[in-house]
């Protein structure tokens, strides 16, 4: 039988995160039993997908959370909700009743149930939030549902959701069955945010489509006034994205009588900021804002350029450095989060050390003034990309990780309790420590499939 | 004489606030245009009146009532203001703009004053039409809206400049280094006048002496918006206790750059030694100056700085950015020093340099509250603006 599995996404599909499509798909083909679980899907996303077919088959494995607001509409539409899951899965939704009452009285339980509507009806045998920020306040779903958690984090998550609250993570850390982070920079943020060390986890790095974005023939000169250095920064405009460091280092690189061009591929709020860091630096000349560009004029920019730039000050992976790679552009890149597991450093691009921009300089001006090592390193970019950032080993990653999150004992509680114990320092045996978890145990073991 | 203030939100700016107060003391009629009625008694107690206007929102029969009542009520008392506004809401390129201009504006039509004063360059260019009812009209050139947007592609506030600019009988610039931005917009240097903002030094003056700390306390005072530069400031502190420094930082002040602060209080290791304090009322910012050592400002762009002046009439040295204006407040190396924009290097050897000598640290606050008093006062302030006021309200603005 095909193992079922949901995936939490706030929408579906979504051209910033076309990675959830491609993994839809990806597992589908694997023998998945493949759902999507948002609040929103827009019908005008689904035209930008050529890859999603528009299948009824496709559309029924998508599914949109009844409406909250207004709060009338939610209530009026409760008891349909809990009436249609009634129909789908009578046994989970007495289970869910069951045991959300005992924890959240009948209130809170219906609430709850509207909310988890399709997910209870799904009955899959894995729940993934997609996001680790929809995780924290729905790990009531493990018990309830009986089902399995993974959780993944891509960075804004453990960068900056709750970082005034310590603990915010604690529910996740407690009872998540798998967690999925983008790199092991991004474990050791979320093992110094409370994440236990032992628990089952997966480093799967993001993929692109290395045969769309595959360069063609270029030719690697050193620059001249006739023909200046064509720098290339894509991503969103925004302050983490550390542009203020990138224009800094290119106004070094004028210090050194170097011709250059640097062009940024992206929209934002930041723009305000960018502008008027490009004005009082007097590089409105060369630096040029484009705006958001469509794929494929991503590909031409990338094409034409001479090296990508990216200063970010907090960034996941970076999809576009992967790309840029794959383009067989030598990259300029600072260490923020997952960029240093994302470019070899010294092999495919430089790795310098964030909020540094004397740093960034060095390193641009270098490859500037060394045409061959720009086509070695552009070289070494793709076969890494072809190593490392495939698609269909991505999904096989998470083939092997569902497989394991599945095969793995399910009396996770009770390590956990004691790993939770450890952490306090609290001398509790753990014959005392079972008792006081008992029905926490009880209800884990209740999931063995 | 009878002033309309125009384009304020409530609550006004604490430095607006001050002026407006220190006016109505000095016996000039303030009315402020407010969409939602005051609720701190310091506004009453001054004397200040409210002019009220409504937002545009709520019930949509009930919006389009209130601006058909408007309209007849003003095609009596001001028809040539009604036909102005009317033209000036036609142009808009949306109907939903035209209703939004003809709320905004139709409230003013028959109104009594004297002098019509806007505050911010934003609400002249959205109020343009009151400059055609025959009054003199003064606006403030205060930061950013000069400075940093008229660079943003999306915003327009550079096509908005040049007709206020043109149209207004005075405009008050708060600092030179603005009034010269503001000539690239088409300011008439004969028609600006530098008032420098100033502060009250009774209120802002040195407490009783701190308790006495091993650790060099630093603050730094403004709302969490990119152009304070806030984690800029936050980047010299760790090269502060990197250079061997014990020095904690102290931040006033909210904003939607919050997240970017905790960010980088977090990436950088600063845990323990910044606090992030959100924002104060006036008196509990003078608190938390008395119990400091030093303020920083890391500002990226600024008309003048206020918090600066608040600081320096508290006895502290200040180190600060090369950013406009508000160094035309401090002398770099007399009540402080002006380093670099975007260089927290430099801010950081400026901050140990300090830290390492309190001598240095007292002369140079010493220096500051003398300088304030000297030039930065609110008496000295609301005098020079009623002086610009009564050469206006002579002006023959018809």
């Amino acid at each position: 039988m095909r193992r079922r599995i949901a995936l939490v996404v706030p929408a579906f599909p979504k051209t910033s995160e076309t990675f959830i499509v491609n993994k839809v798909l990806g597992l589908l083909e694997l023998g998945w039993d493949v759902h999507v679980v948002c609040g929103r899907s827009d019908p005008a996303e689904w035209e930008r997908f050529s890859q999603l077919p528009r299948t009824a088959e496709m559309r029924r494995r998508v599914h949109v959370g009844w409406p909250h607001r207004p709060s009338w509409r939610a209530a009026a539409l409760a008891p349909v909700a809990a009436a249609s899951c009634l129909g789908a899965a009578p046994a989970r939704t007495l289970r869910f009743v069951g045991r959300g009452s005992r924890r959240y009285g009948a209130g809170g339980t219906l609430r709850r149930l509207y909310v988890e509507a399709d997910l209870v009806s799904l009955a899959p045998e894995i729940v993934h939030f997609e996001f680790g920020a929809l995780a924290p306040a729905r790990m009531y779903l493990r018990d309830l549902l009986g089902c399995r958690i993974v959780v993944s984090f891509r960075g804004y998550d453990l960068n900056f959701v709750g970082l005034d609250r310590p603990g915010h993570y604690d529910p996740v850390w407690d009872t998540a069955d798998g967690l999925h982070f983008l790199g092991e920079d991004l474990r050791r943020r979320g093992l110094r945010r409370g994440c236990p060390p032992e628990r089952l986890h997966a480093l799967i790095p993001p993929a692109i489509d290395a045969a769309f974005f595959r360069p063609e023939p270029r030719e690697w000169t050193a620059p001249s006034e006739a023909r200046p250095l064509r720098i290339l920064s894509v991503g969103r405009l925004e302050w983490k994205k550390g542009y203020e460091n990138a224009l800094l280092a290119v106004r070094s690189l004028r210090g050194e009588g170097l011709p250059f061009q640097y062009r940024i591929a992206g929209d934002g709020d930041y723009l305000g900021a960018i502008a008027f860091a490009r004005y009082r630096l007097k590089l409105e000349d060369t630096v040029h804002l484009l705006g958001g560009l469509a794929r494929d004029e991503i590909r031409r920019e990338m094409q034409n350029a001479d090296v990508l730039l990216h200063a970010a000050t907090s960034e996941g992976f970076c999809n576009a450095v992967i790309e840029a790679q794959a383009m067989e552009l030598p990259v300029v890149c600072t260490d923020a989060d997952g960029l240093s597991e994302n470019v070899a450093d010294g092999e495919t691009g430089f790795v310098v050390p964030r909020r540094n921009n004397l740093a960034l300089t060095a390193k641009l001006s270098a490859l500037a003034r060394d045409p061959e090592l720009r086509r070695r390193m552009g070289e070494a970019g793709r076969r890494r990309v072809l190593a490392h950032f495939q698609l269909a080993d991505q999904v096989a990653a998470f083939d092997r990780f569902y497989r394991a999150v599945l095969d793995a004992p399910a009396s996770l509680r009770a390590a956990d309790a004691r790993g939770n114990a450890a952490r306090a320092d609290e001398d509790a045996t753990l014959a005392s420590l079972v008792e006081e978890h008992r029905p926490a145990i009880q209800a884990a073991g209740g999931d063995e499939p | 004489m009878r002033l309309l203030v125009v384009g304020s939100s409530w609550p006004p700016q604490t430095f607006l606030g001050r002026l407006l107060r220190g006016l109505s003391a000095a016996g000039v009629r303030v009315r402020v245009a407010f969409t939602r009625w005051p609720n701190q008694e310091w506004f009453h107690r001054a004397g200040l009146r409210t002019f009220k206007t409504r937002d545009w929102k709520g019930p949509r029969l009930l919006r389009l009532g209130w601006l058909a009542w408007l309209s007849v009520r003003a095609l009596f008392v001001a028809p040539r203001a009604l036909g102005v506004f009317w033209r000036h809401a036609r142009a808009q390129n949306s109907r939903s703009a035209t209703l939004r201009a003809l709320n905004r504006l139709l409230p003013y039509a028959g109104v009594s004053c004297d002098v019509i004063y806007l505050p911010w360059n934003s609400a002249a260019i959205d109020y343009l039409p009151l400059f055609d009812l025959g009054k003199p009209v003064v606006v403030s050139c205060r930061g950013s809206q000069v400075n940093v947007a008229p660079h943003n592609p999306r915003r327009t506030v550079r096509q908005g400049l040049p007709a206020t600019f043109e149209k207004a009988t005075a405009i008050h610039c708060i600092s030179d280094s603005i009034e010269v931005e503001a000539t690239r917009y088409g300011l008439d240097v004969r028609k600006s006048r530098v008032i420098r903002p100033g502060i009250d030094p009774d209120f802002f003056s040195p407490g009783p002496a701190p308790e006495p700390s091993d650790k060099i306390r630093i603050i730094t005072v403004g709302s969490l918006v990119w152009v304070k530069g806030t984690s800029f400031g936050i980047e010299s502190m760790r090269r502060v206790l990197d250079a061997g420094v014990d020095a904690t930082m102290s931040i006033v002040g909210d904003g939607p750059e919050r997240q970017r602060v905790l960010f980088a209080i977090d990436d950088l290791g600063l845990r323990d030694h910044v606090r992030l304090l959100g924002r104060l009322p006036p008196i509990a910012v003078r608190d938390e100056l008395r119990r400091s050592d030093i303020f920083v400002l890391p500002s990226l762009s600024e008309g003048f700085c206020n918090a600066a002046i608040e600081a320096m009439g508290c006895h502290l040295p200040v180190v600060m950015t090369n950013c406009g204006g508000a160094r035309e407040g401090v002398t770099d190396g007399v009540e402080g020093y002006i380093v670099p924009v975007w260089d927290p290097e430099a801010m950081a050897d400026a901050i140990i340099r300090l830290a390492r000598d309190p001598e240095l640290r007292a002369r140079m606050g010493r220096a500051g509250r003398e300088r304030v008093l000297r030039e930065f006062t609110v008496s000295r302030h609301v005098k020079q603006f009623l002086e610009l006021l009564d050469e206006v309200r002579r002006c023959d603005v018809a």
